[in-house]
């Protein structure tokens, strides 16, 4: 192709050349026919035909594509000079990359999250509805309650419900820990996924006491199956029972919560089932909008699902905390992660504009300097788009190698990203540099390069520039610190919201963890339902493991719990239905308080303080005892300033109180709790719910080192249940996870902060370093009338501090708006941070001195006698 | 126009035009040779005309101008509103006088 249109090209101007050649041959021909002498007559054919370059200049441009010709000249003449002024062009070309890479690497990232369509069909349509209430950590309807919304409900075409995921474990061959979405049979169609291979399962295959049929993941099927599609129809034990595969997922499938799930089963629910579970089974309920149908529409019908659902019972502190919930699935799944998201992307893009005001400065103090070749070209005959297209080309040559390296850059920081990121950054491991984010590199490095290129384009001289030895007229000059206060407003914005994480995150990890995390190991296990069919086994179970760990000698404490902190506890109730001394409470209390069924060494084993009263004891777990331990925060909001010891909540008695433990399993709030003992009945009212005492959690502080620790820990459960899958880990790894998160936004944004301080920095310098070069001739005069050079110092560093002055105030408006934007991040502190915006302007001053400190000695020893001889 | 004119008339070389001219406007019309050639690239990107290289009478090669239909076309067009302007001109100068 391109050595087509060159070899084209060349024949095209041999002929030219040829042309003009013959023209020529025969005037001269002519005139020596004629009786002219040879010479003279050549002298005079030239003279008559003129500039033949210039006419030969004159037919190219009568060719079909004259601007290609004027740009392959640009790009020639644009890289030779860029190639001359390599310090200049590298420099550019750098700032560029980091800008244009760092931008690349997050918006492959965040792409993910806010942009890219989810993997179902018309995805925009789909909506998660139901109620947000205390006692449940997500959105859900009661089984009545979905029904009666599904069978009155209009603004959808389709409603579907599934129960979230479970741990199962597949039996046949080697016994595996999967895990298991169970859904409605209207599941897959609802959301618009069709299986890669067989049919989900028919409404007649949801039910109870049918013959169980399950989905396998393309993961699962690949991995375990070996992708044979005689899958189909085999039967896999689940749980130890026979399944029938009916079906498998696409390999892009996904849960309504990203949930991740190996199976999809049916929930085996039949209208009968769920009418009966008044306040039964909890389901969580995604529907698909009618075309026209807006999402206020949708929250209308929520509200008055809610209204309906709430008419039976009496207005109190518990309704009033049930709100309808509508969001979109987006929403849904990628939660705060949005606004972590949209932060991150905003302060990349204020890195990139760093960049390009960077570059654009640059740019301009070169064509400052280059008044004059301009000036010349102008003069002989150039037009002004002529020069405009060749100022807007070397911002190409500039943005496009930039962009490249860029897009090199990003491959490697989003492969550090990737590895160094905690884990529960939805979707991140799946961030890869496709099409998008290299059409979008693209899209950054032409903005770019017309963003910077257009204004030292516009600032082509006319032709007066030739004879004149001023340069830089006001105007200009005005633009570049306009553009120089930009970039300080920028920097401090960067570097306020940095300061801003850095604080809340210190403070957060300041907040104490109200137990001791050191030589603490916690083993999960859950116990399979045919293994353990009854809660008298699975009571067994637990009291068997805690009788041998508590045998053993090297471990010091030893508790069993349902669940271990920083972890949610697994129940948890609205605080307003809780009775106090048997009467209910006279102004209710709002929010949540959850519990955990613990026993006595619980509170030694993780060295819980128990403030008041007492811990528990071996005769608490005795049947029909009932008391429990309230966390200080609980105590003080039943019972404000008084000894909760000795009242009742409910039927049980307060025997102590013990303080706050974190148990928001992240970095939201932590909840109310209280601590019941866990009674040696299997008939007792705190293991009545279905399910209840699946879950064990064996807690050992022990003086071994982990390793040891854990292998015993192994062993002891082998000797129980060899079959029995167990997760151990330190309670230090599992509470450092909390932090993680919170740690690896604030770093990236402190990284960004750097970059664009430095950025920053670097064009003070450059464009004070100009501003003093340009100006050698004044200083000169000024310190041959006696300027001192202290005073010389003061006139040029008085430029900068005007700058900062002004990109400090407009600095601060921004960071207003953008630390208000990361409100959710800042887990409760207040936006407005004195300290970390004194921080920010510190070190945005510092850096600005420090940039401008070396363009102002240069201008105090500056010698007049040689400024005043200069030009 | 003229150029069309004069090339409507055979296939010609560039050279020729530009004598032709002279010769035909009685040397009244010197085109300056410079710029003959731009405008015959002009006219050919237009399409008005096309080109081929032949061996010229002096036994070199040349290149050598035609008119093409859509040429011919856009001759009889611009002559005839070249004559439309040329009469309405000379009965404003009949007018004057």
């Amino acid at each position: 192709m391109l050595w087509d249109a060159l070899f084209r090209k060349v024949r095209w101007e041999r002929r030219l050349d040829a042309e003009m050649r013959f023209h020529l041959a025969q005037q001269v021909q002519d005139y020596v026919a004629q009786g002219l002498s040879r010479e003279e007559a050549q002298q005079r054919a030239y003279r008559e035909f003129g500039g033949i370059e210039l006419s030969k200049e004159e037919c190219r441009d009568q060719t079909p594509f004259p601007w290609l010709e004027h740009a392959i000249q640009d790009i020639r003449y644009g890289s030779r000079l860029l190639i001359r002024n390599r310090t200049f062009s590298l420099l550019a070309i750098f700032s560029l990359a980091l800008g244009i890479g760092a931008t690349a690497s997050v918006f492959s990232v965040v792409d993910r999250i806010l942009f890219r369509s989810l993997p179902y069909g018309d995805a925009d349509r789909l909506i998660s509805i139901g109620v947000g209430a205390p006692m449940l950590p997500y959105d859900f309807m009661f089984g009545a309650t979905y029904l009666q919304f599904r069978r009155d409900q209009t603004e959808f075409s389709a409603v579907t419900s599934w129960s979230g995921v479970n741990d199962c474990d597949l039996t046949s061959g080697e016994p595996t820990r999967l895990v298991c979405a169970s859904a409605e049979s209207s599941f897959l169609s609802t959301l618009g996924i069709v299986p890669a291979l067989g049919r989900s399962f028919t409404a007649d295959e949801d039910g109870p006491n049918r013959p169980r049929v399950v989905l396998l993941s393309y993961g699962i099927w690949r991995s375990r199956f070996g992708g044979h599609p005689d899958i189909l129809g085999r039967t896999i034990l689940v749980d130890g029972e026979p399944n029938r595969v009916v079906g498998v997922l696409p390999p892009d499938f996904e849960t309504p919560t990203l949930a991740h799930a190996d199976l999809v089963i049916p929930q085996g629910l039949d209208d009968a089932a769920l009418r009966r579970a008044v306040t039964g089974r909890p389901l969580r309920v995604v529907a698909r909008l009618r075309p026209g149908v807006t999402i206020a529409a949708a929250q209308a019908a929520a509200d008055l699902m809610v209204s309906r659902a709430l008419s039976g019972m009496p207005p109190g502190a518990l309704s009033r905390e049930i709100k309808p919930h509508v969001k979109t699935l987006r929403d849904l799944q990628v939660g705060d992660a949005k606004t972590v998201a949209w932060v991150l992307f905003g302060s990349v893009l204020a890195v990139l504009l760093l960049a390009c005001a960077n570059v654009a400065n640059l740019l301009l103090t070169r064509t400052e300097a280059r008044r004059r070749e301009l000036a010349a070209r102008a003069a002989l005959g150039a037009s002004r788009t002529r020069l405009v297209r060749q100022a807007l080309t070397e911002s190409l040559l500039l943005a496009l190698p930039g962009g490249l390296c860029g897009f090199g850059l990003a491959y490697v920081l989003l492969k550090i990203a990737v590895n160094a990121a905690p884990e529960g950054i939805p979707r991140l491991a799946q961030a890869t540099l496709d099409w998008r984010v290299l059409a979008f590199t693209l899209l950054c490095s032409l903005g770019s390069a017309l963003l910077f290129g257009t204004r030292p384009a516009l600032a082509n001289p006319g032709a007066t520039a030739l004879f004149s030895y001023r340069s830089a007229a006001g105007g200009r000059g005005r633009f570049r610190q306009a553009l120089i206060v930009a970039q300080l407003a920028f920097s401090l914005a960067l570097l306020s919201a940095a300061g801003l994480l850095s604080r809340a995150l210190w403070r957060y990890q300041q907040i104490p963890l109200g137990m001791d995390t050191q030589q603490v190991l916690t083993a999960s296990l859950s116990l399979s339902p045919q293994r353990y069919p009854t809660a008298q086994r699975r009571l067994m179970f637990a009291e068997e493991l805690e009788e041998r760990l508590r045998s053993t000698a090297s471990f010091a404490e030893v508790a069993v719990s349902d669940s271990s902190p920083p972890g949610v506890p697994l129940r948890s109730k609205p605080l307003a239905v809780q009775e106090i001394d048997g009467r209910p409470q006279e102004s209710p209390a709002q929010g949540t308080v959850v519990w955990r069924a613990v026993s006595p060494g619980y509170f030694r084993a993780l060295a819980v303080p128990i403030r008041q009263g007492r811990g528990f004891t071996e005769q608490d777990r005795d049947p029909g005892r009932e008391v429990m331990i309230v966390s200080q925060s609980l105590a003080r909001r039943l019972f404000h300033d008084q000894n909760p010891v000795g009242h009742f909540i409910g039927a049980a008695q307060i025997v102590g109180t013990v303080v706050d433990v974190r148990n928001s399993g992240g970095t939201a709030r932590d909840d109310a709790e209280y601590y019941v003992p866990r009674s040696h009945a299997a008939a007792a009212p705190i293991y009545s719910a279905p399910d209840e005492l699946r879950r064990v959690v064996a807690i050992v502080r022990t003086p071994l080192a982990a390793e040891f620790a854990a292998r015993a820990i192994r062993d002891t459960v082998a000797q129980i249940d060899a079959a029995l899958p167990v997760r151990i880990e330190t309670l230090r790894d599992s509470t450092n996870r909390l932090s993680v998160r919170p740690r690896f936004n604030a770093m990236l944004l402190a990284v960004f902060a750097t970059l664009g301080l430095l950025l920053s920095a670097f064009g003070i310098y450059g464009v004070l370093g100009f501003l003093v070069a340009q100006r050698t001739k004044e200083i000169g005069v000024r310190i041959a009338l006696g300027a001192t050079p202290r005073g010389v110092v003061r006139l040029v560093l008085g430029n900068a501090m005007r700058w900062l002055a002004a990109g400090m105030i407009l600095g601060l408006a921004l960071s207003m708006a953008f630390s208000r934007a990361m409100n959710s991040m800042l887990y409760g502190m207040a936006p407005y941070d004195l300290a970390a915006w004194t921080a920010a302007c510190t070190v945005l001053v510092a850096a600005a001195l420090t940039a401008a400190w070396q363009p102002a000695r240069r201008a105090a020893r500056v010698d007049p006698a040689e400024a005043l001889r200069h030009d | 126009m003229l150029i069309l004119k004069i090339v409507a008339l055979g296939p010609i070389h560039g050279y020729g035009i530009a004598q032709r001219i002279q010769r035909i406007s009685n040397e009244a019309l010197q085109i300056r040779q410079g710029s003959l050639y731009p405008a015959l690239y002009r006219l050919e990107s237009h399409g008005w005309l096309k080109a081929e290289w032949k061996i010229s009478e002096g036994g070199r090669e040349a290149k050598y101008y035609s008119l093409t239909r859509v040429g011919q076309q856009r001759l009889k067009a611009e002559t005839q509103s070249w004559d439309r302007l040329c009469s309405a001109i000379s009965l404003v100068l009949q007018a004057a006088e």
